[in-house]
């Protein structure tokens, strides 16, 4: 049996929907990614789930039971925020010992999981410093850590990586996985990100205004995607129009088409692996290129619209100039019809 | 460079002086025997502290100040800061009406407001002109605005909305996250603003001299019917008073910081 069920779940603001029949199911320890553009829902619905938003409609059951119309305070689930909201007013030790004192546990409880807690998000020696004195990674651990004590049914992580910047937020989602495996804790983290929900996630809700339109692995996501906004959403797939894609690839076809950047080839540069099957070479011309580290990008101008092209930087010769005409081909086999 | 920093020394100091002049000359009056057709006065005593701090009319009109404004504080306390936060939290789209409502008490002139509360105070259901009552319940409104704009600032420093979130799904209780959370807070500004309203309060004259006069002296009362007497004696009682204010806006100044 799963061990988080949404079902049919609802909610409206004034007359607007914010989401509606809302439908998943979650077992124990896995981890989750809310994924989608601004105003999709998916804070609210988290927030819902917490119980800090009422629902118009439907239910969630944890662990069998229903807690749907239970306050904030009696679900069991903790919740991480973008801001923070570390108490301004307390130490470390204070900030995470606040929701076990309101358990009303034992003083030497309450430091034996506060020291834990210290422990695992790797905050040594900070423990008499105020929210003020620390770094914005720190504190998001600090926060991380006032939610884990509890011992949550559910954790809940909303945007807590938007406001770091680049280096901390890969360590510290690598730490936030690491934590999560080991306390088999299971989890729902809600970001815009698609990196980072590729790179955490068991399994991706992807939701675009106010309903799941696909939900899978981050492999299944990233090479199946279920229609044109998934594609445009995740990756940089190039998306062709039906018309498009019959007089580019030949393909007999009344959908959109999408292609990922990386499984266009250019023939003039790399040999062709024989094992797949290619389409016809497309002459196309270089009209502006992008080292993006390990991959270089080109975009370039085709008779059928514009394509781009992944190519992996393996020596500087292969960089090249604008304006150079080039041939393509197109792996057949990763090619997408969507709606 | 030097020379127009040496004239920007020169403006400070010079408006500086000229606001301390008159002040050090009463301080001195204050401490002078007698001080007549000469430059400096004749001698130097303490004798017109002595006299001021040893007459019980004084001591009851600097007690019953002090009771007075300590009254309408605690009443403007007790008022202001659960609405600010339940004006903050629960109905944040109504801040422009506190923001207006606030400013009522300085638009209207204390000697008009004053009419209007002698009406309404003259009567039943409440019958307390002349009382110390009228006082506290016309002083915690003239504090209002200045309670008002310190708790509110120190309250949009706060994310009040996430750290409520964080504070029930916890376990706390929107009492329990007010007194834990919130409270803590807001103390700083509310402390300042506490110890600005006590000086400024306790200089007002027009409302203590219409509303309740010498049923209630308060010290500005007092300093009022005093000013025939010795202008010795009268001196001391203004540095007095001034040393008491200023000690207050000193500490209220060091705990802004």
């Amino acid at each position: 049996m799963s061990y988080v069920e949404v079902t049919n779940l609802a909610k409206r603001f004034d007359s607007t929907p914010v989401f509606k029949e809302i439908n998943f199911t979650i077992n124990k320890g896995e981890f989750i990614t809310l994924l989608g553009p601004s105003g999709c829902g998916k804070s609210t619905l988290l927030r819902c789930i917490a119980g800090l938003n009422s629902v118009d409609n439907g239910s969630i059951l944890v662990d069998g039971e229903d807690i749907t119309s239970l306050p904030a305070q009696r679900r069991g689930i903790a919740m991480v925020f973008q801001s923070y909201a570390l108490f301004p007013n307390m130490t470390v030790t204070d900030n995470i010992a606040f929701g076990l004192k309101m358990q009303k546990l034992s003083s030497d409880e309450i430091q034996r999981r506060v020291r834990e807690g210290i422990e695992m998000v790797e905050l040594n020696g900070r423990e008499d410093h105020y929210p003020h004195q620390l770094s914005g990674g720190q504190r998001q651990r600090v926060a991380l850590a006032r939610s884990l004590v509890m011992q949550p049914r559910i954790l809940l992580l909303d945007e807590p990586l938007s406001a770091l910047d680049a280096k901390i937020r890969k360590n510290l989602r690598e730490q936030i996985r690491l934590i999560q495996q080991e306390l088999n804790l299971t989890t729902i983290f809600v970001t815009h990100d698609q990196e980072e929900a590729l790179t955490m996630s068991d399994r991706i809700f992807l939701m675009n205004s106010g309903q799941i339109v696909q939900s899978g692995s981050a492999e299944e996501i990233y090479t199946e995607p279920a229609d044109a906004f998934v594609a445009s959403f995740i990756g940089n797939y190039n998306l062709l129009q039906a018309e498009q894609a019959r007089a580019m690839l030949g393909l007999d076809t009344q959908l959109k088409v999408a292609i990922r950047p990386e499984s266009i080839l250019i023939s003039s540069l790399s040999p062709v692996d024989t094992r797949s099957h290619y389409s016809q070479p497309i002459s196309g011309t270089v009209k502006s290129s992008m080292l993006l580290g390990n991959v270089i990008r080109y975009r370039m101008d085709t008779d059928n619209g514009e394509l781009v092209v992944d190519l992996l930087n393996r020596s500087s010769e292969r960089l090249v100039s604008r304006g150079t005409q080039l041939e393509l081909q197109v792996n057949m086999d990763e090619v997408r019809e969507v709606a | 460079m030097q020379n127009s920093n040496r004239f920007h020394y020169g403006v400070v100091y010079g408006i500086f002086a000229i606001l301390l002049l008159p002040l050090l000359s009463t301080a001195l009056y204050s401490l002078a025997t007698r001080w007549g057709a000469t430059i400096l006065p004749d001698g130097l005593t303490f004798d017109w502290y002595i006299q001021l701090w040893s007459d019980p009319r004084f001591l009851l009109a600097f007690g019953q100040s002090i009771l007075i404004c300590l009254g309408a504080l605690a009443l403007g306390t007790l008022l202001i800061v659960p609405t600010i936060f339940v004006v903050f939290y629960y109905f944040p789209r109504l801040k422009w009406v506190m923001n207006l409502l606030i400013l009522l008490p300085f638009a209207v002139p204390p000697v008009v407001s004053s009419v209007g509360l002698l009406q309404i105070y003259a009567d039943d259901p409440f019958p307390i002109v002349g009382t110390p009552w009228i006082l506290i319940f016309t002083y915690f409104t003239i504090a209002l605005p200045f309670m008002y704009r310190a708790i509110a600032n120190s309250m949009h420093a706060l994310n009040l909305p996430d750290l409520m979130d964080a504070a029930h799904l916890l376990g706390a209780s929107t009492w329990q996250a007010f007194l834990l959370v919130v409270l803590p807070n807001i103390r700083k500004g509310l402390i300042v603003s506490l110890f600005l309203s006590f000086s400024f309060l306790f200089s007002e004259f027009v409302f203590a001299n219409i509303l309740v006069g010498t049923r209630y002296e308060t010290l500005q009362v007092y300093l009022f019917n005093m000013r025939h007497t010795s202008g010795h004696f009268t001196s001391a009682l203004v540095i007095s008073y001034f040393m008491f204010v200023l000690i207050f806006t000193w500490i209220a100044n060091r705990l802004n910081k």
